[in-house]
């Protein structure tokens, strides 16, 4: 953390975390998307246990956030929805690991 | 949420997940084993039982996996490492054409026994499909092809393809167990709207 004027600990890295994506559900789910292209409700459920309820609510606060969109892909013959982190998460993403990597470095220096 | 996030392991998750099923397993199970099987009784028949094997996984990624457990697009260093694989079947089945023909072609070979070659080769091959498909008990089934391809050089017809039957056997049995746990594991969704509807 860098010095302040009067000898104090000056927090921006610790308020400059995303709070949209701290929460740990939707860190989850922003972690998931982040390593692969796209994937659909189904597949994302799976691999974060969440419920379907939980699930939608926390992809709608995503989405309405701009971190995700939902996109119509054939599958086979059949559309099929799609969700994919938008370069708008990606890069909150990527912020949001630098913040809180700087805050653990800054806890033990 | 108490699981450490490393972002190359949930990669590596979300791609073995698909090998979760144990259809691979089946159908390397059916292949060993129809191979054993024709060559123990000779019937000509069971060269057929790739039609099987590929059916299994065909049909049984559809209508089995990807109902329990979605669909999903894989980054570019999947899709990398995908191509190297398609490059390496391309290369091992053209290899093994040439390796298997090559008696037959006149050339004056040397009189050494090819089974050992094959082995190696065998062994080699699933090792590098193991590795680039982040599948590892291919490892074990290789191992266990190319044993029985030793077998079969030094000890003659019956022990190799008893070995390769039993093998065969073996593998069947594991990809049917992790079958039932992924079936258990994944129960079909009760009705369910996707999100963004389809």
């Amino acid at each position: 953390m860098a010095e302040t004027e009067d000898g104090g600990k000056d927090e921006a890295p610790l308020v400059e975390i995303d709070r949209l994506i701290h929460e740990p559900a939707r860190l989850n789910i922003m972690a998931r998307l982040y390593v692969i292209e796209s994937a659909d409700f189904l597949f994302l459920m799976r691999q974060t246990g969440l419920t379907f309820g939980n699930l939608s609510s926390h992809l709608s606060k995503l989405e309405a956030a701009g971190y995700i969109e939902v996109k119509k892909e054939f599958v086979g013959k059949k559309p099929h929805a799609m969700l994919r982190l938008t370069e708008k998460g990606r890069a909150a993403f990527r912020k949001y690991q630098q913040n809180m990597k700087q805050v653990f470095e800054d806890l033990l220096h | 949420m108490s699981e450490k996030i490393n972002l190359k392991e949930l990669e590596r998750k979300a791609w073995t997940s698909y090998f979760e099923d144990g259809l691979w397993d089946i159908f390397m199970g059916l292949l060993m084993l129809t191979g054993g099987i024709r060559a123990l009784t000779d019937n000509v028949l069971f060269t057929l039982g790739f039609v099987p094997a590929v059916l299994v996984v065909v049909v049984g990624k559809r209508f089995i996996t990807t109902p329990r457990i979605g669909h999903v697009k894989f980054g570019r260093s999947r899709k990398v490492k995908q191509r190297r694989l398609i490059a390496i079947i391309s290369i091992s089945v053209i290899a093994t054409f040439v390796l298997l023909l090559l008696p037959l072609s006149g050339l004056a070979l040397p009189k050494i026994s090819i089974s050992p070659i094959i082995a190696v080769w065998i062994a080699v091959i699933f090792g590098l499909l193991a590795y680039y498909m982040d599948f590892r008990r291919l490892y074990l089934y290789g191992l266990l092809f190319a044993m029985s391809e030793v077998l079969w050089g030094q000890f003659d017809k019956p022990v190799g393809s008893i070995t390769q039957t039993i093998s065969g056997i073996a593998i069947l049995l594991i990809g049917l167990f992790v079958l039932v746990r992924f079936l258990r594991k994944y129960p079909l969704p009760a009705e369910m709207r996707s999100y963004g509807g389809d």
